[in-house]
């Protein structure tokens, strides 16, 4: 049995100036993967190579092991699949939804999906219109949930929610995945959301894999270092991901802390770096080699 | 699969489909005492309910929901069969009902033996098979606005063609000449193949003109949806 729910190798896709270039990551089994990066990375045409709704030019694909272009119904079968515009009739409800929808799916349990929707708390028969931003969020949840999907891909879940209900949507979505061991890939530029549900993170800018690594090893090895101009002579170079000066100092994103702190000793203002400050600094380091 | 897929476009377009069939039954009804010939009724009625197909894709492109289609698991190519089957069931369904108003509403102008003629049945299966042959690539290419856009413009298209026949009627390479041309042609294959033949040449002309715009439609779904 493949142990992995998504391998992707040397995945290419070109639209006009865009490119996607040589994506390579695999999620394990039962784990949730974060892919974040800016708007425009490439995140949401990375879900949807994966679901195939797109050609892609180069690389494989393989979703349980199988080809996602080959085995496409079978490998649709087996995703609940989040997309990060509204896709549903507005006149129609989550029942009706659910209705349509559910014979095309061999592991469709109507009880599933009254139980999210309740959980959700989805109202069965508003119709899609009538609902706002969030709640028009979670019953796509709620439908890309009822077929007791083994992977799910979330692109952009939570963007335009408010805080508070960004938070009970990752709550709800918490709960299911920590009972079900179920693999996830949640695509976001909100990274804040993936400090709480994320294994693995795979960070992605201008369509390159900046990089894709579990995320305690990120916790671990990944750093800022504050302090003067003699701090980014200290830290090494090939361990340096970004640096971001301002009147107040220098700050120094390192890959390796453990190195820097030898080299720095105790004087060295050593701060753990968060997804987001990760994001931040890789990207203006990367924009500025590539102007 | 198919089965599955015809389920969800009615179930998701429940409402829609019928308010439309609804008003399409008041037409025919109304158009059942206008005194027109049975060819004629079983035209315009299996032209108004063709437009189930056109209706679901519409409301597709409408909602942006072609997105939710492509995400189920199927096939593009069923996704689009799927509707070159549902509608000519739906068009099929409604001209049955259309045709038998004339033999069941006494206050009826149209003779039941023009209803029940092999000619009306012809009429009917050749409207339908043409206009989805026509429409669904268009819809699916083009969307909503792109099917308004169609409709209107053969609208002005008729009323134009109707103004250049009135003013031209002498002229050899006038619009009605063209109509007239085509009936003529018509008859002379129907008086050539005999009714029998003529019916069977028919039904082989639309199946091929359908097997071909349904492969034109997967085409033109494939490319609108991979990019």
């Amino acid at each position: 049995m493949n142990d992995n729910a998504i391998e992707i190798q040397g995945l290419g896709k070109r639209f006009g100036d865009f490119a996607l270039k040589d994506v390579s990551f695999s999620l394990p089994r039962g784990y949730v993967m974060g892919l974040i990066g800016p708007n425009g990375a490439g995140k949401t045409t990375i879900a949807k190579l994966v679901m195939n709704l797109i050609r892609r030019d180069t690389g494989t694909i393989r979703v349980f092991g199988k080809d996602n272009v080959a085995a496409e119904v079978e490998v649709r079968a087996r995703i609940g699949f989040v997309y990060d515009e509204p896709c549903f009739y507005d006149d129609a409800n989550l029942e009706q939804h659910a209705r349509a929808i559910a014979p095309l799916y061999p592991g469709w349990k109507q009880s599933r999906c009254e139980r999210l929707a309740d959980r959700f708390g989805v109202p069965p028969r508003k119709k899609f219109k009538a609902l706002s931003h969030g709640m028009k969020r979670k019953l796509a949840l709620v439908l890309a949930l009822s077929h007791d999907a083994d992977l799910l891909i979330l692109d952009e879940p939570t963007s335009g929610l408010d805080p508070l209900f960004r938070r009970d949507l990752l709550d709800c979505l918490a709960d299911v995945l920590q009972d079900e061991g179920k693999s996830v890939l949640f695509s976001t530029h909100i990274v804040s959301d993936l400090e709480r549900v994320a294994d693995y993170v795979t960070f992605l800018n201008q369509g390159q894999i900046l990089f894709s690594l579990d995320k305690e090893e990120l916790a671990e090895n990944w750093a800022i270092i504050k302090g003067d101009e003699s701090v980014v002579a200290a830290v090494e170079e090939c361990d340096r991901r970004g640096i971001r000066k301002s009147r107040y100092g220098v700050e120094v994103l390192t890959c390796n802390v453990g190195s820097a702190r030898k080299l720095l000793g105790a004087d060295a203002v050593v701060e753990r770096a968060s997804l987001e400050d990760i994001m931040v600094l890789m990207t203006q380091q990367e924009d500025r080699h590539a102007a | 699969m198919l089965r599955e897929l015809i389920h969800k476009d009615l179930v998701l377009n429940r409402n829609a489909l019928l308010l439309n069939n609804g008003l399409f039954a008041v037409m025919v009804t109304a158009l059942a005492h206008q005194g027109i010939g049975g060819q004629e009724y079983g035209f315009f009625s299996s032209l108004f309910f063709s437009f189930t197909a056109i209706t679901v894709l519409v409301r597709e492109d409408k909602f942006k929901a072609r997105a939710l289609g492509c995400s189920l698991p199927v096939t593009a190519r069923g996704i689009v069969i799927g509707r070159y089957v549902l509608g000519p069931a739906a068009g099929g369904a409604g001209a049955l009902f259309a045709l038998s108003l004339p033999l069941v509403l006494p206050t009826s102008s149209i003779p039941g033996d023009q209803i029940l003629a092999a000619e009306t049945a012809l009429t009917c299966i050749s409207t339908i098979t043409i206009t989805l042959a026509l429409l669904v690539p268009v819809t699916i290419r083009f969307g909503m606005f792109g099917i308004l856009a169609l409709l209107v413009g053969l609208q002005v298209l008729g009323v134009a063609a109707f103004a250049l026949a009135r003013r031209f009627e002498d002229v050899a390479l006038g619009p009605g000449h063209a109509v007239r041309w085509i009936a003529s042609a018509l008859g002379d294959a129907h008086a050539a193949l005999g009714g029998l033949g003529f019916s069977l040449a028919t039904l082989a002309c639309l199946a091929i003109v359908s097997m071909l715009s349904c492969q034109a439609s997967v085409a033109i779904f494939e490319r609108r949806r991979t990019g």
